[in-house]
């Protein structure tokens, strides 16, 4: 089992950057094809937004299939990170083709 | 101070994962300016109508997302917003107008625009749209930077105030 502390790859305690979530679901990935169950640590971090949650959560489901939430667990994450994560994952947030037309 | 338009807000806080390029490019853009506001401790702000804009928006597009979803699994779909509030779909679509007005008043502080003229307003609807208009007119009024992806908001005047995203060059302009 391998630990990823969110804190790591963000500057202060809220997490916003697309491209920051971006390199944190690299190291995901990586592990998660060792075969390693990941603990995603948000300890120290207060507020998240979905732009930071997309490639954590949105993209690792795209490229690994629903089935790699198995792998993912969830440390130190106040409830609306919690919430956040769970609008990601459940594909509850606003579909850009329909929002485009 | 600033103001961020509503697409800007919907990038950052209500729509799914990017995939095609230029969705990855705008949603890098949106929360890098987000992350260069904060880092600078530069005040944003936002409005009552645009609080009310996301909302509308949001039912919207969801709905027309269930209607596809429904209409895949063979059922009956809905064609106005009235028989949409009553589905149990409908449950979820306020969840996410919850949290998204939530990070909105999280990061920004919701101002009076002030009083205007619909008539002006209307007169300029084949320029941009009504919030569009009511949102420029207050940044010009109040000297604030009005950020968005939309470039019919630049038609409305060539202000230095507004800033539209040019993705070719990849940055604010």
């Amino acid at each position: 089992m391998k630990e990823i502390l969110i804190k790591n790859y963000i500057a202060g305690d809220t997490a916003v950057s697309y491209e920051d979530g971006k390199k944190c679901q690299y190291d995901i990935v990586k592990s998660v094809e060792q075969g390693e169950k990941i603990i995603l640590d948000f300890s120290g971090i207060d507020y998240v937004i979905t732009a930071f949650l997309n490639p954590v959560i949105g993209d690792l489901i795209l490229e690994k299939g629903d089935g790699v939430m198995k792998f993912i667990g969830i440390k130190n994450a106040n409830e609306s990170i919690i919430k956040k994560i769970k609008l990601v994952r459940d594909g509850a947030l606003v579909k850009r083709e329909d929002l485009e037309e | 101070m600033i103001f961020l338009d509503t697409c800007v807000w919907m990038e950052l806080l209500g729509v799914r994962t990017p995939v095609k390029t230029h969705e990855i490019k705008q949603a890098a853009a949106a929360s890098d300016l987000l992350q260069n506001i904060l880092i600078k401790k530069e005040k944003i702000v936002t409005c009552k109508e645009q609080l009310i804009e996301l909302v509308s928006a949001i039912e919207k597009v969801t709905m027309k997302t269930v209607n596809q979803e429904r209409k895949a699994n063979n059922l009956s779909r809905v064609g106005k917003l009235k028989e949409f509030r009553k589905l149990e779909e409908f449950q979820s679509t306020k969840r996410l107008c919850e949290t998204v007005i939530g990070d909105v008043k999280h990061f920004a502080e919701v101002s009076r625009i002030g009083e205007y003229d619909v008539g002006n307003i209307i007169q300029r609807l084949d320029l941009a749209d009504i919030n569009d208009c009511l949102y420029y007119d207050y940044c010009i009024r109040e000297n604030i930077e009005f950020y968005t992806f939309d470039s019919d908001v630049a038609r409305l005047g060539n202000s230095e105030k507004i800033h539209t995203y040019n993705a070719g060059e990849n940055r604010w302009i």
